[in-house]
């Protein structure tokens, strides 16, 4: 951090130590998460052992018994959300290329399982070969970069207007005259039937958007 | 495993409903170069501490901090706090309590943070004294409180949930589901057709830090830190009116207070530092960012992606050393990807 008279540091220095910082924000949440679904699952565990305890001393205290098993209810339920949700954040993120835009994410199952096998595509309008095709993994996880077909109108930059006391950042605004729809993202299990279908209207070269597809029935 | 223990006056594994509430507790562990909390929990559901006076855990041994042994330690130490959850017809939902509430309290850490907590579930710390007397090198980010809440914004449920992407300025809600106008009438029809594409289930993380008094003081000579406070969150996290002191000799710090949010405000705080000893007194990021009404002694990054309100700011370098604030804006740069999107037709 220092330099050899131990009282300077680069600013590329300083940017460096503070974004890796901030980058482990992300390592800490999906370690974190992690934590949570084993801690709901144990005390899963706990409150049955509890139940059924309960429920072969005292099988007429009905009400006790009732409540063990929302508790039980609730903390299955959380485990099964919050792991979810930690395999996704487990799950390096799309590296930002401003040449390509990203989408990624998962298919899965009501009860969040991830779907194996499926096939994920993006085909831009007028188009009947998809731009960009992948299989979603063991875990449901797929990703997806989708090159332009050809160079398109720019969004319209935000105005370099520099005013100190107020920054206004908004979205990207839709080209003036768009050429067309935008792509189409389709899911199709491995039976060959479409489970998803959506025209996804941010897509944007340096864009990373993100899906998660629960598959039905 | 030592990630997963520790030591202290009060010690809990797995609890439900904890309440701490005008309570001494001080003056336990014989040195604190050993591992010592005031209040220890692994994981615990519906926390609240209240009107307690937590101090001197750990005796002050007047050793290098560089010499203490490694391990969970500092005035409350949560490894776990969740909200309490409820299952529904269609899923698990928030049954109301927070995962944490701690306010009135005066928490004095020998050595260590005075607060560290990773949540997942709402979290308010109102109207503490929060102070650390020294830092390890185990506590460089977020030495003096250090909050992590693991939820995100309901506005979140399917999108990319990740710091990452709050950094770059690419974690923006997904148009599922939106109503649209349609002829005279707001539609909501889109929903019934995207409903089996977006899960809506989000456990959520809003961090509510507000009226405390923070203090980190450092003991050794030499420290080299990155933040003595860092409140991470991708749902809201607020920050108001707080007065928060980093009181160093020859140590130097980046931040005083690091704070990253899906929405963040900052507002009617004064951050105060020994002159000279920290970049910037605070940092907030967010997507959506109201930075205002603050005093600090060094200056004030402030990055909103989506938008960004900063105004009614007093930097006292700025006072006594013209623009000083324009050239460390490369310390932490806004991101360039937000603005540079080019729409694919």
């Amino acid at each position: 951090m220092t330099t050899d008279n131990g009282k300077r540091i680069g600013i590329e220095d300083a940017a460096a130590r503070l974004n890796a910082a901030i980058g482990d924000l992300d390592r800490r949440r999906s370690d974190g998460l992690k934590a949570v679904a084993g801690a709901a699952a144990a005390r899963a565990a706990t409150l049955r052992r509890a139940r059924d305890h309960l429920a072969a001393t005292r099988p007429g205290d009905t009400a006790r018994i009732a409540r063990l098993d929302a508790a039980i209810t609730a903390a299955d339920s959380r485990r099964t959300l919050v792991s979810a949700e930690a395999v996704a954040a487990a799950h390096a993120a799309p590296q930002v290329d401003p040449a390509a835009w990203t989408v990624y994410g998962f298919v899965r199952d009501a009860a969040h399982a991830g779907l194996a096998g499926y096939t994920v595509s993006v085909t831009f309008a007028g188009e009947n070969k998809p731009a960009a095709t992948a299989t979603s993994e063991s875990d449901g996880y797929f990703s997806l970069r989708v090159q332009p077909r050809s160079k398109k109108k720019p969004a319209s930059k935000r105005s370099a207007a520099k005013k100190p006391e107020l920054k206004v950042n908004a979205p990207p605004e839709p080209a003036a005259e768009p050429a067309g729809a935008p792509p189409v993202l389709r899911v199709i299990d491995p039976s060959g039937k479409t489970v998803y279908e959506e025209a996804i209207a941010t897509a944007a070269l340096g864009g990373i958007d993100f899906r998660e597809v629960v598959a039905q029935g | 495993m030592r990630e997963r223990m520790g030591y202290g006056a009060i010690m809990l594994a797995d609890v439900i409903d904890l309440l701490v509430r005008d309570n001494r507790i001080q003056d336990n562990g014989p040195t604190d170069l050993d591992p010592v909390c005031g209040v220890y929990v692994y994981a615990g559901e519906g926390i609240e501490l209240a009107g307690n006076r937590i101090s001197d855990n750990g005796a002050i041994s007047g050793e290098r901090a560089a010499g203490a042994a490694p391990g969970a330690r500092g005035g409350v130490y949560i490894q776990l706090a969740t909200a309490p959850t409820a299952a529904g017809a269609d899923g698990v939902t928030e049954a109301g309590p927070p995962a944490l509430q701690m306010h009135g309290n005066i928490v004095v850490a020998p050595l260590g943070p005075a607060l560290q907590v990773q949540a997942l579930g709402p979290v308010a710390v109102n109207d503490n004294r929060l102070a650390s007397l020294g830092v390890t090198s185990e506590t460089l980010g977020g030495s003096a409180v250090r909050i992590d809440d693991l939820g995100a914004a309901r506005d979140l449920a399917n999108a990319n949930k990740r710091f990452y992407f709050l950094r770059e300025g690419l974690l923006r809600p997904q148009p599922l589901g939106m109503w649209r106008l349609d002829n005279g009438a707001v539609d909501w029809s889109s929903n019934d057709v995207l409903a089996a594409a977006a899960p809506r289930r989000v456990l959520t993380g809003p961090v509510m830090f507000a009226d405390n008094q923070v203090l980190q003081r450092l003991r050794d000579r030499a420290s080299r830190g990155i933040s003595a406070i860092t409140i991470s969150s991708l749902d809201d996290v607020e920050f108001a009116d707080n007065q928060c002191n980093l009181m160093a000799a020859d140590d130097f710090y980046l931040v005083q207070a690091l704070l990253a949010g899906y929405s963040v405000r900052v507002t009617g705080c004064r951050f105060q530092e020994t002159l000279g000893r920290v970049i910037y007194s605070a940092a907030s990021i967010g997507q959506i960012n109201t930075t205002a009404h603050n005093h600090s002694t060094h200056c004030l990054r402030a990055i909103g992606s989506m938008r960004l309100i900063k105004n009614d700011n007093i930097e006292l370098v700025e006072l006594v050393a013209d623009r000083v604030c324009e050239r460390v804006v490369g310390v932490l740069p806004a991101p360039a990807a937000s603005s540079e999107l080019e729409l694919l037709r």
